[in-house]
């Protein structure tokens, strides 16, 4: 099992037709995805790889003959709002928006609309995500043989704030033996549409996944969420996370910006060194170094 | 725009409100559909808005960056006064290498990224760069696994800085850990100039701890 994707997950690629599209629709494609269409305006008619090209989500829909479950957004910052828009308008439940900079008030009507709907977004800003065996969603891990190196299907869920970090702790977890369920590339925007607390009902679901890998950063209130979220919830689910950005809490890094764009420290309590804090207390072991992980996740499912 | 603080506000004899003061603040992504705004209140769109006067070194990244689309790089050296030179990247790999290099006691020289795929030229730019601030010796080229970023790429951009700067490639790059696409052909022409290199298998943490070592002595 896994979250989210499942082997009869379908999904079309919007903006299909630009350059890191066409690579994103090969690497899915031989990792086992089931891309059923493209949409990029004007361009219907067209073939991606063998991927039916339409002008518009409706088209894709239609041709299809069924609900489609998914879309990957890979359109310019100023036409995401509207590709997402359409997707959710048009029934797709599962959307991953891969664009980075897109002005924040887009995003937040993006997620508003999607709440309505009953829809999910994941990222912007993001790698998507990755079931090991099962499928992929997004550029997640590479071309399908790189991703198959770093990302054997096991028992660990994987939420990352960094999409290359994402690769980096999943490989880490499957040279370990320990494998993972889904790897999540959630984002590294301010706002996004999917935070750990989000998904972690679905994790907590999955009886493939024992325990929950977490990268995190400074800036926002994501972790503040999560360890809210598990209070009310009593979850007990291991968690082990990993806090980059450290060296941000120095006096002379005050005011400067680094990394992603949500990574902003604005006040003492989104922090590095009080989120550390927050987690601990909440029961989740925070490790300093990326090769500490699968030991730390070993010891807390008692493998 | 993310903030709007107005203080203080005034009410006018005839009702309408006046502000006197305000602050605001707009992420850049959304300043292009802001531009008659930000006109009228004065804003210089060209200018850019850091909390501090940026560095030549910092300056001229931008315009290495600025000169090709391919890939992006950034360097920032505000607030670094180490000797250790990070040819690093990724955003979420370059917070993790920065953190790993001054918990072993390491004390960088600058913090970088390198993301998307750059050409030879920008790795170059970037290396060069920081080789030609003052008492850097040594670089480390570090990232997370890679899969859009090019091993191979990067390594000839790292190497031929060495080259113009008529350095040894060997003795300047104190680790080279970039695993991920094209790495096999990274790692012979590293092979061919005598860089020590390390996969995947290598974390992360001991890849900056090598560069600690080798870069300041004794380290971790």
């Amino acid at each position: 099992m896994s979250i989210l994707l499942n082997e009869d997950f379908t999904f079309i690629v919007q903006g299909i037709t630009g350059r890191e599209a066409v690579n994103l629709t090969r690497e899915c494609l031989d990792f086992g995805s089931s891309i059923v269409g493209g949409v990029t305006p004007g361009r219907k008619g067209r073939e991606v790889h063998g991927v039916p090209v339409f002008d518009t989500v409706e088209q894709a829909v239609e041709h299809h003959g069924k609900p489609i479950d998914g879309a990957v957004a890979t359109v310019p910052p100023a036409f995401t709002k509207d590709a997402v828009f359409e997707a959710i308008e048009n029934g797709i439940k599962l959307i991953v928006v891969v664009t980075e900079r897109i002005p924040r008030r887009d995003v937040a009507e993006m997620v508003e609309l999607a709440d309505e709907r009953g829809a999910r977004i994941i990222g912007p800003n993001c790698l998507g995500l990755i079931a090991p065996g099962v499928a992929k969603m997004g550029g997640i891990g590479g071309p399908a043989k790189d991703a198959a190196k770093a990302y054997v299907a096991g028992s660990v869920g994987v939420m990352s704030r960094s999409g290359g970090m994402t690769t980096e702790i999943s490989s880490t977890l499957t040279a370990a033996g320990l494998g993972v369920s889904t790897a999540v590339s959630i984002g590294g925007d301010a706002i996004i549409g999917s935070t750990y607390a989000d998904l972690m009902p679905l994790f907590e679901e999955d009886p493939q996944t024992e325990a929950i890998v977490i990268y995190t950063e400074p800036g926002g209130r994501m972790e503040a969420e999560l360890v809210e979220w598990r209070e009310e919830a009593g979850s007990t689910m291991p968690i082990v996370a990993f806090m980059a950005g450290r060296f941000m809490d120095d006096e002379s890094m005050k005011g400067m910006t680094f990394g992603h764009a949500g990574t902003i420290v604005e006040g003492k309590e989104d922090s590095a060194t009080e989120k550390i804090k927050r987690l601990e207390s909440a029961g989740i072991t925070v490790v300093e170094r990326i090769d500490e992980i699968p030991d730390a996740v070993k010891e807390r499912i008692g493998a | 725009m993310t903030l709007a603080e107005i203080n203080p506000l005034a009410k006018l004899s005839d009702g309408s409100f006046v502000a006197l003061d305000a602050h605001m603040e707009m992420e850049d992504e959304a300043v292009g559909r802001h531009k008659k705004v930000l006109t009228e209140l004065g804003v210089d769109l060209s200018e850019p808005r850091e909390m501090y006067e940026p560095s030549d070194f910092e300056r001229n990244v931008k315009a290495i960056d600025a000169a090709d689309h391919r890939g992006v790089i950034q360097g920032k050296d505000h607030g670094f006064t180490g000797n250790i030179g990070l040819v690093i990247g990724a955003g979420g790999g370059s917070l993790t290498l920065t953190d790993a290099v001054r918990n072993q006691g390491g004390k960088p020289a600058n913090y970088a990224e390198i993301g998307g795929n750059p050409s030879v030229s920008k790795s170059c730019g970037l290396a060069k760069e920081i080789l030609q601030k003052d008492g850097v010796e040594k670089i480390a080229v570090m990232m997370s696994i890679v899969s859009n970023t090019r091993v191979d790429i990067v390594a000839r951009g790292v190497i031929k800085a060495c080259l113009e700067l008529g350095k040894d490639p060997g003795e300047t790059i104190a680790i080279f850990r970039i695993p991920g696409a094209w790495e096999d052909e990274g790692y012979k022409i590293l092979d061919k100039y005598g860089v020590e290199y390390a996969d995947r298998s290598v974390s992360m943490w001991d890849a900056a701890g090598t560069a600690v070592a080798k870069i300041q002595g004794g380290g971790a």
